[in-house]
């Protein structure tokens, strides 16, 4: 192990129990592992911004590309420092432009990812379920599949009753649709319970594979330095 | 006496001033006093006695409201005040034109307002309260009947008035309603102020008649009116209360003083405790190891899908992970990318997480066993910025979106190079064997599945997208994999999949490590909410019967 | 500049991307790179705002003395280490490395290792409530899940995988799809206020 290997253990090790100090309750020295984790993360985050996106595809161009490149390049470069004046609450006006354009590229990114990427393949999906012959259910039970089938189909609206977006009525008695459409959004309360529940479960998941890596890191830390001091049995 | 204050800046002039010797304003109100000659009538009824007490017109009700009447003065804007005055002149100059100068309709007026104001005379509380009870009018004035009766308590009205001048409360109900209001004195002549004769234009002669040659035609200074904001002091409080909560939005606020050592913290520490405790014990002995689990389908799919790669295949393996989360990704994508590296895949790795492409030289150095070299097995083309916006962009040009690698070398194939061996002839997405997703994030993972899947739909396309996912993204990735056709094409998610792939391989040390601990540290976990639940539930409950009952009882 | 010239970017610049994702045109499918680029552009210029004013901000509370101003002085001095290091090395550098692999990897992932305590802890706390089906359900199948997940001491208790595997594939792809479908929804409303102007989150 070199000295550099050694000194990372060592940091390693003293910020690991920095942060599990937290248990105790939030303590100066959490809070300084954790301001240390944002200079860090910030660090690198914003060399990797400069390294890998506004050197090779802003600053190459312009100094090194192609009439077109060059004009191509241009547009960003204004852009780019409109939206650098949002740094200055004086000047962030200037940075609405820019802004406008993001948020418009990024609108249109959401929508249309969401309509062919989700909407219409999950309807699709969902409308298939009881297509037992393309599902491959030939060598599965049928009955089993159809039950399944329906389970979902019917988890699947029940859930989107519950997220229906409606103007409630301003009449005394909720009409026969409204009723029937709570009605259903109560068993789809259910269904998203259970999925939470899952996902609970698969982030607690997570949590633990994260505890054991650390909890082997301290160990075979500590582990050299208590062997010396062990009895030989 | 002596002096007189300003209403505009506020500060003290000589009584015998026009005008203000700061600021230009007039101190006389520019208003019309009737000649000696003409019938106290022509006083307006509603002048209250006081405004006569002194030439400055100083009575207390007009004191009161001299806060108001100096405000408004710096509060509107100019030409509204320099409008006002010239409004008040306009009936003036109407009321003294000649009557051959007016309409017929026009010059019965005051004949009829004359005879009027002759027929009703002067009522002796008015002449009290205009302060001419001493001075006898012009003109014999007639008294009515009802008014001729001396008052209950005449006296002691008289009595009062010269003790404390007069008090608003003492005006009659029904004449509270014409009492002037702060803009008043600019009609009421102020009794005892030199008047000026009118010596030039039509009106010559005439006194008290509003003078345009002194005023409007005299050069002067232009009047420089005060900037300073003049507030009341409730104005004031209001303003400091503004500013404080402006203030105090950008400041931090100190933490609420914590009680000492609380149930909460007893009980966050015994989890701790016996949570790690064990988790601990388990790493520390290694006497957990447990069989691997089973594949299951998607599993099963992956590994399917990696077989059937042809040699050489171009695979494109997305880092899109946190480091934080890096132990389970590590554990969950070892066994699947070794197999990968195993079948000689050529892989080109992105991310859109800045610190992915770091994530992604750290794990293919830990994975031993295979020499993968940097711009010959693997090209690392970096980093994607702007999430579903980078990966759009990405997906429609790869070569646009990222010309070079993360060590600026250029890595596609052009005329002018050949480009990287793991890139050759690769142009577009669907040019890739596999696509390969490690992610940890659900809207992650869906942002990839929305926005690459779709151009894989293409006709003759064979690229296949894989996903290795966090145990949280299963459930959000299922619904993708379980569609008909599929939109993911397998996947493997968490420790648990990672280990079903070591063991569908055979290889993958490290989920093999994780899988003892990890399986005993989530079933301590499941107990520990469970019977701590229970328990504080039951210590809830029992504490809550005694207040149920005692309520009751009550 | 007034507002309707952002609308109308905003506007233009989606409806042209949008336009994309359904007709093939050459023209149409040039110009949306080319505004996808600039995008991805201005995404990493806005990261670099972002991380300007995190330094801006904890410059002026070390200047200022404020409370905790210490803390302030720890984040900047990281972060100028950190920005030299990685900037004149490079990323992939060893001494990058080594910052990436010894400073950051260890205090994330123990971040994410004490959610084990503070998950458990919230789920015993949830206990405390006032039981209801949804509550019930909700646990139920966290702690189902959290056992049948793991190796259960090496202990095969029957139907308890086949019962993980049906809740994965049943009831939870019921309610993720049915999540999904209602978050494409939002999505697709929220993108199109944006799209046609009616909400307007780069100001004006």
């Amino acid at each position: 192990m070199s000295i550099a290997d050694l000194v990372g253990a060592i940091l390693g090790f003293i910020f690991t129990l920095l942060v599990f100090s937290y248990i105790i309750g939030d303590n100066p020295l959490f809070r300084l592992a954790i301001h240390i984790f944002i200079g860090v993360a910030a660090g690198f985050a914003a060399i990797m911004a400069v390294n890998n996106v506004l050197l090779p595809r802003l600053m190459i161009p312009l100094l090194d590309g192609s009439r077109d490149e060059r004009i191509l390049a241009l547009v960003p470069m204004v852009l780019g420092w409109l939206l650098l004046t949002k740094i200055s609450p004086r000047l962030s006006p200037f940075g609405n432009l820019p802004v406008a354009f993001l948020v418009g590229v990024g609108a249109a990114a959401a929508v249309g990812g969401a309509v062919t990427g989700t909407l219409f393949p999950q309807a699709y999906a969902s409308i298939n379920l009881l297509d037992l012959q393309s599902a491959g259910a030939i060598d599965t039970s049928l009955g089993l599949m159809l039950v399944n089938g329906v389970i979902i189909l019917i988890g699947t609206l029940a859930t989107l009753a519950y997220f229906h977006f409606g103007v409630s009525s301003r009449t005394q008695q909720p009409s026969q649709v409204q009723v029937w459409l709570e009605g259903l959004g109560q068993v789809g309360q259910a269904f998203i319970a259970i999925t939470l529940g899952f996902i609970f479960a698969g982030i607690y998941s997570a949590a633990m594979v994260a505890l054991i890596e650390r909890l082997y890191f301290l160990v075979n830390f500590v582990k050299p330095l208590l062997i010396p001091l062990l009895p030989s049995s | 006496m002596g002096e007189i204050r300003c209403p505009m800046c506020g500060k003290s002039n000589p009584a015998e001033s026009e005008v203000c010797q700061f600021c230009q304003a007039r101190l006389i109100p520019l208003v019309f006093s009737p000649a000696k000659s003409e019938p106290p009538e022509s006083v307006p009824d509603e002048i209250p006695a006081g405004i006569d007490a002194a030439p400055t017109g100083e009575s207390d009700w007009l004191l009161d409201l001299r806060p108001d009447e100096s405000i408004p003065g710096e509060e509107l804007p100019v030409d509204f005040v320099v409008g006002g005055s010239e409004d008040g002149n306009a009936p003036l100059d109407e009321t003294h034109t000649s009557a051959d100068d007016v309409p017929d309709w026009l010059a019965r007026l005051p004949g009829e307002w004359t005879k009027e104001a002759e027929a009703e005379p002067l009522s002796d509380w008015l002449k009290m309260e205009t302060g001419e009870t001493e001075q006898p009018p012009s003109k014999p004035a007639e008294v009515t009947d009802w008014l001729s009766q001396p008052l209950p308590d005449e006296g002691q009205v008289e009595n009062t008035e010269s003790e404390f001048e007069l008090a608003p409360g003492e005006f009659p109900s029904w004449l509270e309603v014409f009492r002037p209001v702060g803009d008043e004195p600019q009609t009421v002549p102020a009794r005892g102020t030199p008047e000026s004769i009118e010596s030039s234009g039509p009106l010559a002669g005439l006194s008290g008649v509003l003078s345009a040659e002194p005023d409007h035609a005299r050069p002067r200074k232009s009047p420089t009116y005060s900037l300073k904001l003049r507030v009341s002091a409730n104005q004031r409080t209001h303003a400091d209360l503004l500013q404080g909560l402006i203030e105090s939005e950008g400041r931090a606020q100190p933490l609420p003083q914590r009680r000492g050592i609380s149930s909460q913290h007893v009980l966050r520490w015994a989890i701790a405790c016996v949570l790690w405790g064990a988790v601990l014990w388990s790493v520390i002995t290694g006497k957990q190891e447990a069989p691997l689990p089973a594949y299951t389908e998607e599993t099963a799919e992956v590994n399917r899908l990696i077989s059937q790669l042809p040699g050489e295949a171009r695979v494109l393996l997305a880092f899109d992970y946190e480091p934080g989360l890096s132990a389970e990704m590590e554990a969950a994508a070892t066994a699947v990318v070794d197999h990968l590296m195993l079948r000689g895949a050529y892989l080109t790795l992105v991310s859109t997480s800045p610190t992915g492409p770091i994530l992604a030289e750290r794990f293919l150095k830990n994975q031993t066993g295979h020499h993968y070299t940097s711009e010959v097995n693997y090209v690392n083309l970096g980093y994607i910025p702007g999430g579903a916006i980078g990966l759009l962009g990405f997906v429609e040009n790869p070569q646009r979106m990222l010309p070079y690698t993360l060590d600026m070398v250029a890595a596609w194939e052009s005329e002018a190079q050949p480009g990287l061996r793991a890139l050759q002839g690769v142009q577009r997405m669907n040019d890739f064997e596999m696509l390969m997703v490690i992610v940890d994030d659900p809207d992650l993972a869906r942002a990839w599945v929305e926005q690459v899947q779709p151009q894989l739909n293409e006709p003759d396309t064979l690229t296949s997208l894989v996903m290795v996912t966090s145990a949280q993204v299963e459930a959000v990735m299922r619904p993708y994999f379980e569609a008909n056709p599929r939109q993911v094409h397998g996947f493997v998610f968490g420790l648990r999949g990672g280990a079903a792939y070591a063991q569908l391989t055979g290889r993958g040390e490290l989920p093999r490590t994780y899988w003892g601990p990890y399986g005993f540290g989530l079933v301590v976990a499941a107990l520990l909410i469970l019977i701590g639940g229970l328990v504080l539930s039951s210590v809830s409950l029992l504490a809550r019967s005694p207040q149920v009952k005692g309520e009751a009882n009550q | 500049m007034k507002a309707p010239f952002y609308v109308a970017i905003a506007m233009a610049i989606g409806l042209i991307v949008l336009l994309g994702y359904f007709l093939h045109l050459d023209i149409l499918v040039n110009l949306r790179i080319v505004l996808l680029e600039w995008a991805v552009i201005l995404s990493a210029v806005a990261l670099l705002v972002g991380t300007a004013n995190l330094f801006y901000v904890h410059w002026r509370k070390f200047t200022t003395a404020q409370p905790n101003g210490f803390y302030s002085a720890v984040l900047i001095i990281s972060f100028v280490i950190t920005l030299v290091v990685v900037g004149w090395f490079g990323p992939t550098h060893a001494y990058s490395m080594w910052i990436f692999n010894n400073i950051q990897v260890p205090i994330e992932g123990s971040l994410m290792a004490l959610l084990t305590v503070l998950l458990a802890f919230a789920g015993v706390r949830l206990f405390r409530r006032k039981p209801n089906l949804i509550s019930i359900l909700f646990i139920g199948t966290a702690i189902l899940i959290l056992f049948a997940t793991g190796p259960l001491f090496g202990i095969n208790l029957p139907g308890l995988s086949e019962l993980r595997a049906w809740i994965a594939q049943v009831p939870a792809v019921a309610g993720a799809r049915g999540i999904l479908l209602g978050v494409a929804l939002g999505t697709i409303a929220t993108g199109l206020r944006v799209l046609m102007g009616a909400d307007r989150p780069y100001g004006g």
